[in-house]
C-alpha cells in the first residue's frame, strides 16, 4: 500500500505516459531497437532536455549496443573491449567524425558530443561488417525497445502529439513510422505497431570460397 | 587470398617493371622468399596489435581429367580428399593500410592414383591499401606466396612463388567484385640429370613461369548464402600425363620425364609432358553458412586448356567443402 501510494505521488497529475509494443510484421515477434520519439513543440525542447554521457562499446568485432538512444547535446564515449584495433567513423549528416585506429583501453576518456538530432550510422573501417546506430532525440521523450519489443515514456504533458518511430531496417515511407497519439493526465496510452523490415544483408558471415582470409 | 586460376594478358609498361623485379627474385626463390616471409612475420609481429586467425578446410573433389590427358585412353578421373589449415595474423599498420601474414599446411589423398597424393607447405604475406572509409571503399591488394609441393610420385615435387595484384570493390550490399593479375614462378625439385628419362634429357617439367588475369563477382543472398562466379586466363604451362610414345605431345613439349605417379601397363611407360598452354578456368561456387564461423560450399569448375598444334584438353571438377574459421 505504501509503495503504491509513493508511486502515485511520483506521477504528475498533469502528465501521462505512453507505452509501445513493437512487432516484426513478417514474423509477429517482438522487435528490439525500435525508437519512439514524441515530437514536442519547439518552445518546450529546452525544458525537457537532459544531456547525459553514454557509451557504445566494441566487443567481438561488433558495436554494442547496436542501436543507442541519446538526447541532443549528449556525449558518447567509444571504448574498445576487443584486443585488436578498431577505426570508428560516421558519414551521417547528424554527425561526421572519425576515431582512427585505437586499441583496447584507449579513448576511454574521449567523449564525442552529438549536437544535432537525427540518426548517426557508425562503421569500422577495418571490419566492414560492423554497423551501429546512435539515435539523437530532440528531447527526453524518446525510448528504445528492448528484446521484448517494449518501451515506455513517462511524464508526458497531456496533449496530442505526433510520434516518430525508427528502426535500422524500417522501410522508408512506411506509414507505421508516424503516429498520432493523445496523452491524458494520469493515463496510459498504448501504441502497438508492426513494422515491415528490409532484408538484412549482413556482411559478416562464415568464410566463403573466395573471401579474404581475414574476417 | 591466393588465386587458383591463372590467366594471361598483354602487359602494359608498369607491369613490365613488376616482372623484371620478379625475374631477379626468381633466381634465389627457393631460399630467399621463405626467409623474407619469415622475417616479415617476425618484424611485423613486434609493434602493432595483431588479430590472429586460423582457417580449416576439408573437401572432397571429383576431377574428370586429373592427368590432363589428350587421348581418352590416357584420361583418368579420380576423387580426392583435401585438408588445408591456414594460420595467420592481420596487422593494421595505419588507417587504410594493413598486412596479413599466413602459413598453410595442406594434404591431398587420391582414391585411385595414390601416386598423386601430396602435401603442401606455404608461406605468404599480403598488403592491402583501402582507398577511403567504409565498406564501399575500393582496395588494392598485393600478395606474395611461396609454396613447397611434395608428392608421393616425386615427379611433381616443386617450389612455386606467386605474386598477385588485385583490385576489389563492394558494389552494393549484395554485390562484390574483384579483378587482378597473377605471376607465378615454378621450379621442380626432381629434375636433375639422374631423374631424366630415355626420351629426353630435358626433364624439368615444372621449371616455368606463368602469368594471367582473373575476375570474380560475388552475390550475397539475404540468408547470407554466397554465389560467386570467377574466370581466370593463364598463359603458362600444363603438365599432361600420357602413355609413351606419344609423338603429338613429344613434338610440342618443352620438357618430359617419367611419371611413376600414374600406373602404366606392363611394357609401357607413363610420361609427363610439359606443354606451353593457354587455359581458361570458369568456376561457380555456392556457399551456405552454418552459423557464423562455418560454411558448406559446393563448387563446379571447368577448365579448357589449349596447347600448340591443335592439342587441347578439358577437365571439370566438382567439389564439396566444409570451411571453419577461428
Amino acid at each position: 500500500m505504501l509503495a503504491a501510494g509513493l508511486m502515485l505521488q511520483t506521477i504528475s497529475v498533469h502528465a501521462g505516459y505512453l507505452s509501445l509494443q513493437a512487432l516484426d510484421a513478417e514474423t509477429g515477434l517482438p522487435l528490439a531497437d525500435v525508437v519512439m520519439e514524441v515530437e514536442l513543440p519547439e518552445n518546450l525542447h529546452a525544458q525537457f532536455l537532459s544531456p547525459a554521457e553514454r557509451e557504445v562499446d566494441q566487443q567481438d568485432k561488433e558495436f554494442v549496443a547496436r542501436a543507442t538512444l541519446i538526447t541532443r547535446n549528449s556525449q558518447v564515449r567509444f571504448p574498445n573491449s576487443d584486443n585488436i584495433l578498431h577505426h570508428v567513423y560516421s558519414f551521417s549528416a547528424a554527425k561526421v567524425f572519425e576515431l582512427p585506429l585505437y586499441g583496447s583501453g584507449r579513448n576511454i576518456d574521449y567523449l564525442e558530443k552529438f549536437e544535432v538530432a537525427g540518426v548517426v550510422e557508425l562503421g569500422c573501417n577495418i571490419h566492414d561488417w560492423m554497423l551501429g546506430y546512435i539515435y539523437v532525440a530532440e528531447t527526453d521523450f524518446a525510448v528504445v525497445t528492448g528484446a521484448d519489443g517494449k518501451g515506455m515514456i513517462n511524464n508526458i504533458p497531456a496533449g496530442s502529439y505526433r510520434v516518430k518511430l525508427w528502426h535500422p531496417r524500417a522501410l522508408p515511407g512506411d506509414p507505421a513510422l508516424e503516429q498520432e497519439v493523445s496523452v491524458s493526465d494520469g493515463e496510459l496510452t498504448q501504441l502497438r505497431i508492426a513494422l515491415s523490415l528490409s532484408r538484412d544483408h549482413r556482411l559478416r558471415r562464415a568464410p566463403g570460397p573466395s573471401r579474404s582470409r581475414y574476417r | 587470398m591466393v588465386c587458383t586460376g591463372k590467366t594471361g594478358l598483354s602487359r602494359p609498361a608498369h607491369t613490365e617493371c613488376i616482372l623484371s623485379a620478379t625475374i631477379r627474385i626468381q633466381r634465389h626463390a627457393q631460399t630467399v622468399i621463405p626467409i623474407l616471409l619469415l622475417l616479415l612475420t617476425a618484424v611485423i609481429s613486434l609493434p602493432a596489435q595483431a588479430d590472429s586467425f586460423v582457417d580449416l578446410s576439408i573437401g572432397l573433389n571429383a576431377d574428370s581429367n586429373i592427368t590432363r590427358a589428350l587421348l581418352s585412353s590416357d584420361r583418368y578421373s579420380d576423387t580426392s580428399l583435401d585438408v588445408e589449415v591456414t594460420a595467420g595474423r592481420f596487422y593494421q599498420l595505419q588507417p587504410g593500410r594493413s598486412v596479413t601474414t599466413f602459413a598453410t599446411l595442406a594434404a591431398s589423398r587420391f582414391d585411385q592414383l595414390d601416386g598423386l597424393d601430396a602435401q603442401r607447405l606455404g608461406l605468404g604475406a599480403s598488403y592491402q591499401h583501402k582507398a577511403g572509409l567504409g565498406a564501399y571503399a575500393p582496395s588494392v591488394n598485393l600478395s606474395l606466396n611461396w609454396n613447397q609441393h611434395n608428392s608421393v610420385g616425386k615427379t611433381r615435387d616443386r617450389d612455386t612463388m606467386e605474386l598477385e595484384l588485385s583490385y576489389s570493390k563492394r558494389l552494393s550490399a549484395t554485390w562484390h567484385a574483384t579483378a587482378g593479375f597473377l605471376y607465378e614462378y615454378s621450379q621442380g625439385r626432381h629434375d636433375g640429370v639422374r631423374h631424366s628419362s630415355m626420351y629426353s634429357p630435358v626433364n624439368d617439367i615444372y621449371d616455368f613461369s606463368q602469368r594471367g588475369a582473373f575476375a570474380s563477382a560475388e552475390y550475397a543472398f539475404f540468408n547470407q548464402a554466397l554465389l560467386s562466379l570467377s574466370y581466370s586466363w593463364v598463359d603458362g604451362n600444363t603438365v599432361s600425363s600420357a602413355l609413351a610414345p606419344n609423338p603429338r605431345l613429344l613434338g610440342i613439349s618443352s620438357a618430359l620425364t617419367l611419371d611413376p605417379a600414374v600406373p602404366a601397363p606392363v611394357g609401357r611407360r607413363q610420361v609427363a609432358y610439359s606443354l606451353k598452354t593457354q587455359a581458361h578456368l570458369w568456376s561457380l561456387d555456392w556457399s551456405i553458412p552454418v552459423g557464423t564461423d562455418t560454411a558448406f560450399s559446393i563448387a563446379y569448375a571447368l577448365q579448357q586448356i589449349a596447347a600448340r598444334a591443335g592439342v587441347d584438353y578439358k577437365n571439370d571438377r566438382i567439389s564439396v567443402k566444409l570451411l571453419h574459421a577461428w
